[in-house]
């Protein structure tokens, strides 16, 4: 009986599909379209807004802002985010290890010590792409530079094996240590060498040593022994490899600009902090500089002392260098994953930002001869793309993608923060911020301001400098998801069962801005309907319900007015009644608690209410009490799998209760019920996550015997049960509360009541009472017995010629949510909207659509309303804050501010200006899909 | 306590001498020329394996493998019945049969196993425990360019009688040597070569301005023409001991071995032998990294020795996760000729080969391939591909005889025929014997000391947990150690120090 039992609630529970994996991408060629593009390439400064970029094998094919995407390939749709080249390090400490001893190590290349399958993505993760492999600086001529990319494939990766001769001009290459030869073959014949000593040992020195290594080396003397480094050298000199004199000092530099001329060599200068004396020498031989911003990234600098020799490093020096090709860097030693944040610095300088970002990319990719590779976005260039949360110079920007030779080399890691930005949020009548933003995390408003925390990796949603943010709009009653089912629920039932991910009627609603909609039955219940608070987006039942209990709609507008009190009275007292149990209860615990807490404790019961205890039953003829056999069969039970188990029912006045006790299942639930003559019906309390209980009914059709049916979601089983016992067995947990303290004196709560929980809460306050009431005469008596007499939150729904109320409801703070046809004629035939009249005169208003996904026409509605007289303002606060205070949802919703849902709208302008459009909207922190 | 170990001390000393007498294991009469191994099942790595059969050599060579072969009358007969017939395994990349795995010099090619090569070391008489046939004798991996390697048996007195095959290979590594980096590791290779030509070149010179002086004739062209016109002059004895090799290497009559530790490595080291015209005759030796340059590999067409860690792990740069990857399959995956190679320093399981196929199969390299990489792909790479690496008739009768199948590691090995002598009887194995029975008598004492302990006490043996024994039925007694059977389980087989 379990078995078959499990395989019917498994059968229907498994029904729920999990989502798809999204597969990875891993290829090569792809189309990607970006908000801003920035290509850096030569003639094109800039941002291009809305561009395309096609990547074809790991090249690009185009970039521009009228392509059309080539349909073979996946299209990367990033709106929001600003794609650029991959940042060039012109120095940089990839790959450094050990300085070799020799002061002319010409035949050292940087580039094989690059490890071509190491995982850079911490570098990547800064921006940098493509960084120039040193040699070393501490060395007259450390050897030959190279170029690699830090991601993509390993054979891609090294853009320049040799791509210049390292020549450092500073006091740090003086005094290099000796070299000792070593003895090969060793053997008698080959006397020990002394260490041979090595030049410079002064400035004076090292233009000297230079100029006789390189003459050396052209021209070797007859019969000298083999030297590497000088056929190194030559080859490198005969080549014209590019030089790299890496100077700092206004006198060195000086030196290094002498040299290049004296040899007519091609080359360029590092370092240069004392370059702007210069700057017109510079650029006047026609030398880049590639300039070393000194920006520890997370330490402070090292002390200069008073040393009136130190080197100073000046952000200003920069300005002087107006004429010079320039690229930035960071300084040597220093982390290369600064750079971006580093030259961002150089805008205190003055440098435009075209100028910087050109510095860090087409500039120094063209010094270190890559840029027909990488260092600007352009057609035949590697596609080695960066993509930011924003503009580059930002300091809030983050990398968010990187791609290397067109593979997704970087991903920042996933984080629910999501910053969303506009030129005007509006946080609330006549309040508002311009370019404001506002920061969601876990689908929760963490801040709002003009400049709120970016995360790293958290996605930006920029709706641009026109655009308008709202808190999402509230549809104040409508019935989004019933399907058209108009069957009346009772108080006991909320709406919010319905909830699962959002379908498509669901999202054409929040589509149109409407992020929550007050879900009520199409007819409330005499005793009232749950009013459920759905948000119209998202894929998770708990974060798409707000409340599942909002308000308890009751509705009179078929009632005579006098007999208003008589069809809500008796619920109320009801309720009041139950909350004075749960009252007395509180009150009762609270006090015992303290008595423990002073160590009085008593084991005596507390006021132990006479009326809860049970009443025996008289057990006269008792068809039911005692133990059954039961067999399950048909519907989806095959024959092969029916069960014998056995079921223990007692039967309490009409009520029966029961318990399965073979075979043992994985959960214990009760079986409820009510025996009516021959009939029996009830239930299965049975959780089976949202699906509702499994009911049964039977017929006693002879003695000790029953037969039926039970069932679930239209799945129908068939039982059939013999007594074989009918003696009273004892359950291990008992359903009928006997008892109201624990073992340790400790008062236990009374039973909750379904039906009666939302009047307790309106009876606290904590939700309104909602009443449906066209007439003059019904909204008098309604506020007669529930504003006057209980004095309870009241939302007055719909009514019809309520002005003459106006000062009444203003008075009381009633809320009104005005029909679903906002224009009315009045008595002088005239059209009107009652709204306007209303809030003018102090009532706080809401619209509703009363309908299902006809709610996305609710900001429509509200732009007629503004037609006819109601302020835009007040039109978006009855949308927002006005709704959610009625419902006394203002702490979750309805505005903007910390701890409230991420549920906001960006219009193109004001949302109650006829041109607006809503752009984007956002639910829970994820943005709805256009 | 003192003087009684020392006597142990002394015991075994004497028990190792008697061992290392006894471990000669061609010692006595002259071999049979004709041996039939009869009645075992054959694993002959290249065709069906046979489950029943004899394997026939002769004058070191085996002639027939088969099901149904004829025995001729003047055969000595080896009753091999339940035993496995397995290929001798070859060890394709060791430098325990030196010293020291490398001389101080980086650059040293000059250098050449035959002159460290020790015959006594235990390691060969631990190859052939472990069914070892033929190793690889080259300097280790940490240098520029090590020395010239041999190939040899693990039996005989001297390095020349173990010889299979003289000067192999030359030993090269792109992986940094201790001490130095990348940088200076590829600028000593390269200068290693760059050398190389300098030095030709001025011996072309100097040869040709010989040549001319025996006719009285002064130099009349210039450097370049000289050296072109010198090139043929040069004969073998000309080189110097340092070039010689590389000459050699160049020319083919070596092949060229690269260590490459990292996945990096693998490119300049294909690069370099393409460019030095050595890539025909390369072998590239990989650390456990090194798979992930399976591509560049590929390209090469050349096969790839393993490293002995077969399993490679590394953790993500930004999640900090564990990541394990199992080298082998990469390596099969790519479509590489690779074998394996023991480790030469841990006393795990890794130390035998038979052991290393069990794991690849056991992590999902199908059973051919993996035997394979311990007999065959070593034979091929060695250049040896038609003399050993399987049961085949006509190649050199290598054979191990196993007591299971070799990729059981409950297996062991029985006896070793190498050219078709029996170099290796389990029975007859001194150390192995001899270690047995100390760890024995050990376990004797151990039994009579915890007896001791428990006689004044205890009365009744049975311990209090025991479940009550039924009547009638004569339970044994209490689990205790067995008494070691005729044929005990293998035992770790530890070097002992002498």
């Amino acid at each position: 009986m379990s078995r078959a039992f499990l395989l019917l609630i498994v059968a229907m529970v498994s029904l729920m599909a999990l989502p798809p994996m999204a597969g990875a991408q891993t290829s090569a060629s792809f189309a990607l379209r970006a908000g801003r593009i920035i290509t850096a390439a030569p003639g094109q400064p800039g941002v291009m807004n809305g561009g395309v970029i096609i990547v074809r094998d790991g090249k690009i094919v185009a970039v521009g802002t009228d392509i059309a995407v080539p349909s073979d390939l996946p299209l990367i749709e990033l709106p929001d985010a600003t794609v650029m080249p991959g940042l060039v390090a012109a120095v940089s400490n990839v790959g450094v290890t050990r300085v070799p001893d020799e002061s002319i190590g010409a035949a050292y290349r940087a580039s094989d010590n690059f490890d071509r399958y190491a995982d850079y993505r911490q570098v990547l993760a800064s921006g940098v792409t493509t960084a120039h492999l040193s040699p070393g600086a501490t060395r007259l001529m450390s050897g030959q530079g190279g170029v690699a990319r830090l991601g993509g494939p390993a054979s891609s990766r090294v853009l320049s094996a040799a791509s210049d001769l390292t020549i450092t001009l500073d006091p740090g290459a003086y005094n290099p240590p000796p070299i000792v030869e070593e003895l090969v073959p060793p053997s008698s014949d080959n006397a020990i060498k002394p260490a041979s000593a090595q030049r410079p040992s002064s400035r004076i020195g090292q233009l000297l040593a230079l100029k006789e290594a390189v003459g050396e080396a052209l021209k070797p003397p007859a019969g000298a022994k083999f030297d590497d480094h000088g056929a190194a050298l030559a080859r490198a000199w005969q080549a014209n490899l590019p030089v790299r004199v890496q100077s700092q000092r206004q006198a060195d530099l000086a030196g290094a600009l002498a040299f290049l001329a004296s040899n007519q060599r091609k080359g360029y200068i590092v370092g240069g902090t004392e370059a702007a004396a210069l700057a017109d020498q510079i650029a006047g031989a026609n030398v880049p500089l590639v300039y070393t911003l000194s920006a520890p990234r997370s330490s402070p600098a090292a002390n200069l002392g008073n040393d009136p020799e130190a080197l100073e490093p000046d952000l200003r020096s920069l300005a002087a260098l107006g004429r010079v090709r320039l690229a930035l860097a960071v300084a040597p030693g220093q982390s290369v994953m600064g750079l971006r944040l580093a030259a961002a610095t150089a805008l205190r300088a003055g440098l435009t930002r075209e100028r910087i970002i050109e510095a860090i990319t087409r500039v120094p990719a063209e010094i270190l001869g890559v840029a027909d590779r990488v260092g600007s976005l352009a057609p035949g260039l590697d596609a080695d793309l960066l993509v930011l949360s924003g503009d580059p110079l930002e300091t809030t920007t983050h990398v968010l993608r990187v791609y290397a030779a067109g593979r997704l080399a970087f991903r920042a890691p996933g984080t629910d923060a999501v910053v969303v930005k506009a030129g005007t949020v509006w946080l609330g009548p006549d309040q508002w911020l311009t370019d404001g933003s506002v920061l969601i995390e876990k689908g929760k408003i963490v801040a709002v301001g003009k400049h709120v925390p970016t995360p790293p990796g958290a996605s930006v949603i920029d709706g641009g400098p026109g655009s308008f943010m709202t808190p999402g709009l509230i549809d104040a009653y409508g019935h989004l998801g019933l399907q058209g089912d108009n069957t009346t629920t009772g108080p006991d039932l909320s709406l919010a069962r319905l909830v699962g991910v959002a379908d498509v009627a669901e999202l054409r609603v929040a589509r149109a801005g409407v992020t929550t909609v007050m879900v009520g039955p199409y007819r409330a219940a005499q005793s009232g309907s749950r009013i459920a608070a759905i948000k119209t987006a998202g894929d998770r039942r708990d974060r798409r319900v707000v409340s599942e209990t909002a308000g308890l709609v009751f509705d009179v507008t078929d009632v005579d007015p006098a007999s208003v009190s008589e069809r809500l009275k008796p619920r109320l007292e009801a309720g009041k009644k139950y909350l004075e149990m749960w009252q007395k209860y509180e009150k009762d615990l609270a006090e015992w608690q303290k008595n423990k807490a002073e160590g009085k404790a008593t084991q005596q019961p507390i006021g132990a209410p006479k009326e809860a205890e049970e009443t025996a039953a008289p057990k006269v003829e008792d068809p039911i009490t005692g133990t059954w056999t039961a067999r399950l069969f048909g519907g989806p039970i095959r024959p092969e799998d029916e069960r014998e188990g056995k079921i223990a029912f007692k039967l309490t006045g009409t009520a029966i209760e029961g318990r399965v006790l073979e075979p043992a299942l994985p959960m214990d639930f009760k079986i409820t019920g009510t025996l009516d003559g021959k009939r029996i019906t009830g239930r299965l309390e049975l959780e089976t996550r949202g699906l509702g209980y499994p009911t049964f009914e039977g017929t006693i059709d002879k003695e000790d015997h029953c037969s039926g049916t039970v069932s679930l979601q239209g799945l129908t089983i068939n039982f059939d049960m013999r007594r074989i016992d009918k003696s009273e067995v004892e359950f291990k947990v008992k359903s009928t509360r006997k008892k109201t303290t624990g073992k340790d004196g400790r008062p236990l709560p009374p039973k909750v009541d379904e039906s009666l929980e939302p009047i307790k809460s309106i009876l606290e306050k904590r939700i309104p009472a909602v009443v449906a009431a066209t007439t003059s005469a019904q909204i008098d008596a309604v506020l007669d017995i529930l504003v006057d007499q209980y004095d309870l939150p009241v939302v007055l729904l719909g009514p019809e010629g309520i002005e003459v109320h106006a000062g009444r409801l203003a008075e009381k703070n009633v809320g009104v949510v005005v029909p679903t046809d906002v224009m009315r004629r009045d008595e002088k035939n005239q059209w009107s909207v009652p709204g306007d009249v209303l809030s003018r005169r102090g009532v706080h208003v809401a619209f509703q659509s009363g309908g299902e996904d006809g709610a996305r026409s609710l900001p429509m509605v509200g732009l007629y309303a503004v037609e006819r007289g109601l302020s835009a303002e007040t039109a978006l606060a009855a949308m927002t804050i006005d709704a959610a205070r009625m419902y006394r949802l203002d702490g979750r919703i309805g505005s903007l501010a910390p701890g409230r849902e991420g549920d906001m709208v960006i219009f193109s302008g004001h949302p109650f200006e006829a041109g607006s459009r809503v752009e984007r909207v956002i639910v829970g922190g994820e943005e709805v899909k256009p | 306590m003192r003087p009684r170990r020392s006597a142990a001390c002394c015991m075994n000393v004497l028990c190792l001498a008697l061992a290392c007498l006894a471990a000669s294991p061609v010692a006595g009469a002259a071999p049979p020329t004709k041996v039939a191994l009869k009645g075992g099942r054959i694993i002959p790595v290249v065709g069906e394996e046979i489950a029943k059969g004899t394997v026939l050599i002769e004058n070191g060579k085996i002639t027939a493998v088969g099901a149904e072969v004829q025995i001729p009358y003047d055969a000595m007969e080896v009753d091999v019945t339940g035993k496995v017939l397995f290929p001798g395994m070859i060890d394709p990349h060791s430098a325990r049969g030196l010293d020291v795995p490398n001389e101080n010099v980086p650059v040293s090619p000059f250098l050449n196993v035959y002159d460290a090569l020790d015959p006594s070391k235990l390691f060969f008489e631990d190859s052939l425990r472990d069914g070892v046939t033929t190793v690889h004798v080259i300097p280790g991996n940490n240098c520029v360019v090590g020395g010239v390697s041999r190939v040899v048996r693990p039996i005989g007195l001297s390095p020349d009688e173990m010889t299979v095959r003289p000067d192999l290979a030359l030993k090269f590594s792109t992986t940094p040597r201790g001490g130095y980096d990348r940088m200076a590791q590829m600028a000593a290779l390269r200068e290693t070569f760059a050398e190389l030509d300098d030095y030709l070149g001025r011996l072309a010179e100097g040869k040709y301005e010989e040549s001319l002086k025996k006719d009285d004739r002064k130099i009349d062209v210039g450097p370049a023409e000289a050296r072109k016109r010198g090139q043929p002059l040069i004969q073998d004895p000309d080189y110097d001991d340092k070039h010689l090799n590389l000459v050699r290497c160049r020319r083919g009559e070596l092949a060229a071995w690269f260590y490459c530790g990292a996945a990096t490595d693998v490119g300049p080291a294909i690069a370099l032998a393409t460019e030095q015209k050595l890539l025909e005759k390369a072998v590239f030796v990989l650390g456990p990294e090194a798979y992930k340059a399976a591509g560049e590999l590929k390209k090469a067409k050349r096969p790839v020795v393993l490293d002995p860690l077969l399993f490679y792990r590394e953790r993500d740069e930004l999640t900090g996760e564990l990541k394990e990857t199992f080298v082998p399959s990469k390596i099969a995956d790519a479509g590489l000729t690779f074998a394996l190679q023991p480790s030469a320093n841990t006393s795990m399981a890794e130390r035998y080969l038979n052991y290393e196929a069990a794991v690849c199969v056991r992590n999902g390299l199908p059973r051919k391939a993996a035997l394979e990489a311990i007999t065959l792909n070593p034979a091929t790479i060695l250049g040896l591909g038609d003399k050993l690496g399987s049961i085949e008739a006509g190649k050199t009768a290598n054979i191990v005889v196993l007591s299971g199948d070799p990729l059981d590691f409950a297996s062991w090995v029985e006896l070793v025929y190498i050219d078709g002598i029996q170099a290796y009887d389990r029975q007859k194995d001194a150390r192995i014997l001899e270690l047995l029975k100390l760890e024995r008598a050990a376990a004797e004492k151990a039994k009579e000391k915890k007896a001791a302990e428990e006689k004044p006490g205890a009365v009744v043996p049975a311990a209090a947990g025991e479940p009550q024994k039924k009547d009638g039925d004569e339970a044994p007694p209490p689990v205790e150690p067995k008494p070691a059977e005729p044929e005990p389980k293998p035992e770790p087989k530890k070097e002992k120090p002498r």
